[in-house]
């Protein structure tokens, strides 16, 4: 369900690193061809669970071909580095717009946990017929 | 222009507020602390007087004349600097509504809708304006009921003004972080008061709180864990237990505005400091 508010979320260097390189191949790249063309890689398992990363926050999808996975970006490059610039402008301003106004709900955040135990206790009320 | 003298009276009146707000503000706290039981009406009403009477502040220090000043052009030019810091989030917000309003679509009931947003919003103090995001056309009917009608208490409740008075004193006290706690309790409880206003329309608690969760954003897995770490949380629990939920505010405004009035002359007149005579703004 969050999937696209997580395309916000801001990467760390490594994971950057990452799908620079995806985005300078241009195609869907494999863990192997990645691990090469990073500078000072960590191990290729290390960059296997990155790139794992990067397709939970919904950066990168992954396609079979043959017996490899191969990573392609989610969003084109044009697009993805206007988010960026959007990006920049809401953290500069710190989501002035919302802080104008009344919103229903603000800027404020859920991390998956305290999602999950939201949802167990809305179930759990919705049982007792609240 | 103010020469010197009046400057440096300034400077005094405006440091000698500030440490007094701490004491306005901590009986609002003291106050909200015993209406805990209450609804988040009341407790909303006390901090909205507290951050009201502020303003009284310096201009019963301003009584005190030049035994309050300070010679210290530069704190009046740090105050200035921060004042302005803090109020630029909120002038340039209210320019992004103006052009999100002017770029939103109206369907046939009326409402706007907008695509830059991922939260019903609301503002204006006359002509009060209610932003739906684009996603809302999707929604439930009874779910934008529910949207609809948390946005109509707000303005019912004119949260918007107080709200924009919050800001406003905030930016003029922003050295005193008791007045942004404050700031922040009282945008809380126009929240926490305005769902309340959903549910005694009988909207379904357990069908409300499914909304404010689908409209939170979430982010990656944070060390800090169990609920209640953020507002949506705190809100979703708050509108699932049971708890008071009345609108009235009256009794709580009596109650405020009569401390105030007994406590604000004698806080203003109490000397925090006065400068010896002999050295009086003379430096110049």
């Amino acid at each position: 369900m969050c999937y696209k508010t997580c395309m916000s979320d801001p990467l760390s260097r490594r994971e950057r690193q990452i799908m620079d390189l995806v985005y300078r191949l241009g195609r869907g790249a494999s863990v192997s061809e990645i691990h090469k063309a990073l500078a000072d890689a960590p191990s290729y398992s290390a960059v296997r669970a990155l790139m794992g990363t990067l397709v939970e926050k919904g950066h990168l999808v992954t396609a079979r071909d043959g017996r490899r996975y191969l990573y392609s970006p989610t969003v084109p490059a044009e697009q993805a580095s206007a988010s960026a610039l959007d990006r920049v402008v809401t953290n500069f301003f710190g989501g002035s717009k919302l802080q104008a106004a009344l919103a229903l709900v603000g800027d404020t955040a859920l991390d998956p946990k305290e999602l999950a135990a939201l949802e167990a206790v809305i179930a759990q009320a919705r049982e007792e017929g609240r | 222009m103010s020469g010197p003298a009046e400057l440096s009276i300034v400077t005094g009146v405006i440091l000698d507020s500030g440490l007094k707000a701490t004491a306005v503000l901590g009986m609002a706290w003291g106050l909200s602390t015993l209406l805990r039981k209450r609804s988040a009406a009341a407790r909303h009403a006390v901090w909205a007087t507290g951050l009201a009477c502020l303003p009284v502040l310096p201009l019963v220090a301003a009584q005190r004349g030049p035994s309050i000043a300070i010679d210290a052009p530069w704190v009046f030019g740090v105050w200035v600097a921060g004042a302005l810091i803090s109020l630029s989030p909120l002038l340039f917000g209210l320019l992004r509504l103006s052009w999100l309003q002017r770029g939103a679509t109206r369907d046939a009931q009326g409402r706007l809708f907008t695509k830059k947003l991922s939260s019903p919003v609301t503002w204006g103090l006359f002509r009060p304006i209610v932003l739906l995001p684009e996603s809302a056309r999707s929604w439930a009917p009874e779910l934008l009921d529910a949207a609809m009608a948390h946005e109509q208490a707000h303005i019912q409740r004119r949260d918007w003004a107080v709200h924009m008075m919050a800001w406003t004193v905030s930016a003029l006290f922003w050295f005193n972080p008791m007045v942004w706690l404050a700031r922040h309790k009282l945008a809380q409880d126009a929240e926490h008061a305005a769902d309340d206003a959903v549910l005694s329309q009988g909207v379904r608690a357990t069908d409300y709180a499914s909304l404010l969760v689908s409209l939170a954003s979430c982010k990656p897995p944070a060390v800090a864990l169990g609920i209640g770490h953020s507002q949506v949380a705190l809100r979703v629990l708050a509108v699932l237990e049971p708890r008071a939920r009345s609108p009235r505010r009256w009794p709580v405004w009596v109650l405020a505005l009569l401390l105030a009035a007994l406590a604000l002359p004698a806080l203003g007149a109490w000397p925090t400091w006065s400068a010896p005579a002999d050295t009086l703004t003379c430096k110049v």
